[in-house]
């Protein structure tokens, strides 16, 4: 019996009428089995999704990094990201997402509306952490994503998140310089699959030439083309990408607008 | 191993920690459980969801006392939607009747009838304040703690606290002054 710290006979009363009640209930060993079979399930879905993460890219909020764990997949090494985004935290107001910028990436840039006519539709925080090739967390850092639309154009993505966080897994592509500043271009095929789809040969090859992006996650298996514009600028690593063909120069005007803010 | 150095292992992510975990807290947790919902199968639902929730949060807690505050204020919030879903009144116990004559005996009965009573009356009070006397009197918490375990503010908790004191101590009354 615990020592009762309430020593009026009220008090002492309803402290032993509760203890007598909650004692007398049997501990169920099965009902404690139930649960934690339940846990260990949980625990075979969590190492499910984190092996997909592995490969997977992670759009709506750490593009940068998963597309940079993918190459360090292709290269030999392993390293995985984590991102959780929920729509919970997506807005949809310029002024939403400059209060969403200032609490967690003060030194990002971003526009409203390009000159192009692409504008700000909607933003959201990811939650990201990295592991390293044995699984050791390298660390929690939190990145922004904010959605342009245009009509009848794919939408494009303004990703960006501290380049301290990503260590060493972005990767480079193609180098061009637009207004004094440095940018890396690329387009490559990508393709997203269901979570236990294997890889043939011939895409195991793609992928590890370079030629080929891959993702899990998705219900069926779909082959795209993902054009993206990266830079780092001030500590902040920026991808600017879409699905579908927008354009070299189209987004390259675009991240030079952006890197001028 | 003491409690504090398993719960940081369960929120570093450690993945035997979690059952071991859960093997400790479950006693106490279905006790408090029970008391507040009165039903063993109600327990078993409301358990499994936050231990499942707790799981899958366990890395955004920051320490073992956070580990332990999240999954008890998890579980008392699922006890309260069970209950509210449920919207039925536990049925008030029969209290045995009072017996006249020589004390000892039937003092214990008395005294066995009055905690009957008065376990009865814990169960008609609305949930949040029968949630309040369960942690107040068999878990012997203080306000603050109440308050950081349910999620509520301390005035809170003092208030639903004195309105079920008000009505378990006429339950209380009234016995004492038939004996």
């Amino acid at each position: 019996m615990k020592q009762n710290q309430h020593t009026d006979a009220f008090a002492s009363l309803l402290t032993e009428a509760l203890e007598e009640r909650a004692d007398g209930l049997p501990e169920e060993d099965e009902m404690l089995m139930r649960m934690q079979a339940q846990i260990r399930k949980a625990q075979k879905e969590e190492k499910t999704m984190k092996k997909a993460v592995g490969k997977k890219v992670v759009i709506a909020a750490a593009a940068i990094c998963a597309l940079g764990s993918i190459t360090a997949v292709a290269a030999g090494k392993l390293a995985t990201v984590e991102t959780h985004s929920s729509h919970k935290d997506t807005v949809t107001s310029y002024t939403a997402y400059e209060e969403l910028a200032e609490k967690y990436l003060p030194d990002m840039r971003a526009v409203e509306t390009f000159e192009n006519g692409y504008t700000f539709q909607e933003a959201v925080p990811g939650f990201s952490t990295g592991s390293d090739a044995e699984g050791n967390k390298t660390g929690d850092w939190v990145s922004l994503n904010v959605t342009y639309t245009k009509d009848d154009a794919p939408d494009v993505n303004l990703t960006a998140e501290p380049t301290a966080s990503l260590g060493d897994l972005f990767t480079e592509g193609e180098q061009v310089t637009v207004d004094g500043m440095t940018f890396s271009w690329d387009e490559t095929s990508y393709l997203t699959l269901p979570p236990d789809q294997e890889l043939t040969e011939e895409q195991e090859e793609a992928m590890a030439a370079g030629e080929l992006q891959v993702a899990y996650g998705s219900d069926v298996a779909k082959q795209e083309q993902l054009q993206s514009v990266s830079w780092e600028q001030d500590g902040v690593t920026y991808q600017l990408f879409a699905f579908g063909d927008v354009g070299e120069e189209t987004m390259l005007d675009m991240a030079a607008e952006v890197a001028a803010q | 191993m003491d409690d504090e150095a398993l719960a940081c292992r369960v929120v570093t992510g450690e993945e035997d920690a979690y059952e071991v975990w859960m093997g400790q807290i479950y006693p106490k947790a279905l006790r408090l459980c029970y008391l507040i919902l009165n039903d063993a199968n109600e327990c078993e639902d409301v358990l499994q969801e936050a231990f499942l929730i707790c799981y899958q949060k366990r890395r955004t807690l920051r320490n073992a006392d956070g580990l332990n505050a999240y999954f008890y204020r998890t579980m008392t919030h699922l006890a309260w939607k069970n209950a509210k879903k449920r919207r039925r009144e536990t049925p008030v116990e029969e209290t045995p009747e009072r017996i006249e004559g020589s004390p000892g005996p039937e003092e214990s009965a008395l005294r066995q009838a009055m905690k009957a009573a008065l376990f009865a009356q814990v169960q008609q009070l609305p949930v949040k304040q029968r949630t309040v006397v369960i942690y107040y009197y068999y878990e012997q918490r203080s306000i603050r703690e109440i308050a950081h375990l349910t999620g509520t503010l301390e005035a809170t908790v003092k208030s639903r606290l004195f309105f079920a004191r008000k009505k378990l101590r006429e339950t209380f009354k009234s016995w004492e002054e038939a004996e």
